[in-house]
């Protein structure tokens, strides 16, 4: 009986003995797919954060070195007081414009958010109150921080 | 014997991992790592790209060089001007607008290089007196004003302020440029000089302007320039101001 009972004993360990090793290799690939597959999502989300960082500062530089405006035509409207400028948009973006103007005699002026699309001619009209003999020193400045300055003579 | 199959079975399932992560590695060259070089550089390609249409937009700007000629139509049309265009580059030039003080109108004339066009006559509905400044816009953002200067609508008929005969010399070389200027005496179908002058030339192209306001329109101009003894310029201008421009050139 205990000679048979060893003999029981030997023989089902005999047949559970690859268990351990097929476990620990399945625990051991099962850990390297886990941890593979979290390296891969975190490469993939990082090389996609990555890729859409470096194009978007790519095609924003892009846009700042593309835009190409100039300031057509200038003129000052002593009955309303006004300062009108026709700024032409020759680039392939549209722009948004910031224009502040200071006289000689020490006063400034500004208008802000002036859209000018793309191969457009733009007129903007800015409440000015300047005296004959002014030099008006105008500045457009676009919010991809490109400028075109212009000087005006007041008659 | 049994350590012995324990080491074989070991050994055959020791590169299973290894492999694994092989694949690993390589589905994340492949899927992640690749098309971020792969749109990275296609970025790189459209800025590059970009960048050279705008230069090369920036060099033909440079390059565009117009002449605008404005003059009255004609006695029977006291408020028209016609404006007149010359395009001295070597680059085709669209002209989009033409300013008349405050004014504009649009158009779209293409000009082949050397080309002389008539863009055509324009009430501008002066008031008198009155100035008017012509000047056209390129679609290249370059504005180029009448050649002239202004024109001065006083009791119903036009004026300018001179009349101008410019030279263009085109010569290579540091010299001291003799000018002549030679007016056409219409009775005798002879030249007598009206002008000289000297100028310094430090290569490239000169421009000379004569005023020859008191020698009066319409007339016919020579102008002999020389370096020494050699004559590099030797060519003739119409004016035919006011009906034609109160400016003209004489080229090379």
């Amino acid at each position: 009986m205990y000679n048979g009972g060893l003999l029981i004993f030997n023989t089902e360990f005999r047949l559970r003995k690859g268990y351990s090793s097929v476990i620990s290799s399945m625990i051991l690939t099962s850990a390297v797919i886990i941890i593979g597959s979290i390296l891969w999502a975190y490469s993939q989300s990082a090389t996609v954060v990555m890729t859409n960082s470096y194009v978007d500062e790519t095609f924003s530089t892009l846009n700042n070195l593309i835009e190409r405006f100039t300031i057509e035509k200038i003129y000052y409207n002593d009955t309303d007081k006004k300062m009108i400028l026709y700024i032409y948009n020759y680039g392939d973006i549209s722009i948004t414009l910031d224009i502040y103007i200071n006289s000689s005699n020490g006063s400034a002026f500004s208008s802000s958010d002036n859209n000018v699309d793309r191969q457009c001619l733009q007129r903007i009209e800015i409440p000015v109150d300047v005296s004959s003999g002014s030099v008006l020193s105008i500045k457009c400045h676009t919010r991809r921080s490109n400028d075109v300055l212009a000087k005006y003579y007041v008659l | 014997m049994k350590m012995n199959k324990s080491t074989v079975r070991g050994v055959r399932r020791r590169g299973i991992s290894t492999v694994i992560g092989m694949i690993i590695f390589i589905s994340v060259l492949f899927t992640a790592v690749v098309p971020m070089y792969v749109n990275m550089n296609q970025a790189d390609m459209v800025y590059a790209q970009r960048e050279a249409e705008v230069k090369r937009l920036d060099e033909q700007r440079s390059r565009e060089e117009l002449l605008v000629y404005s003059y009255p139509t004609g006695k029977d049309r006291p408020h028209e001007l016609t404006i007149e265009v010359f395009n001295r580059g070597a680059e085709e030039v669209s002209i989009v607008r033409i300013w008349f003080n405050e004014k504009y109108r649009s158009l779209e004339r293409t000009l082949k290089p050397f080309e002389n066009v008539v863009l055509g006559s324009y009430d501008v509905n002066p008031t008198d007196p009155g100035i008017v400044d012509v000047s056209c816009t390129t679609d290249r953002g370059n504005v180029f004003v009448n050649q002239g200067g202004s024109l001065y609508f006083v009791g119903g008929f036009w004026d300018i302020d001179a009349l101008l005969v410019n030279v263009l010399i085109s010569y290579n070389q540091n010299a001291i440029i003799e000018y002549t200027l030679y007016m056409k005496l219409q009775a005798k179908d002879d030249w007598i000089q009206i002008e000289k002058a000297k100028i310094i030339h430090k290569g490239g192209e000169s421009i000379k302007s004569f005023d020859v306001t008191a020698y009066g329109s319409p007339n016919t101009f020579r102008c002999v320039a020389k370096v020494g003894s050699t004559v590099i310029l030797d060519s003739t201008a119409e004016m035919h101001w006011p009906s034609g421009s109160n400016v003209v050139w004489i080229l090379p």
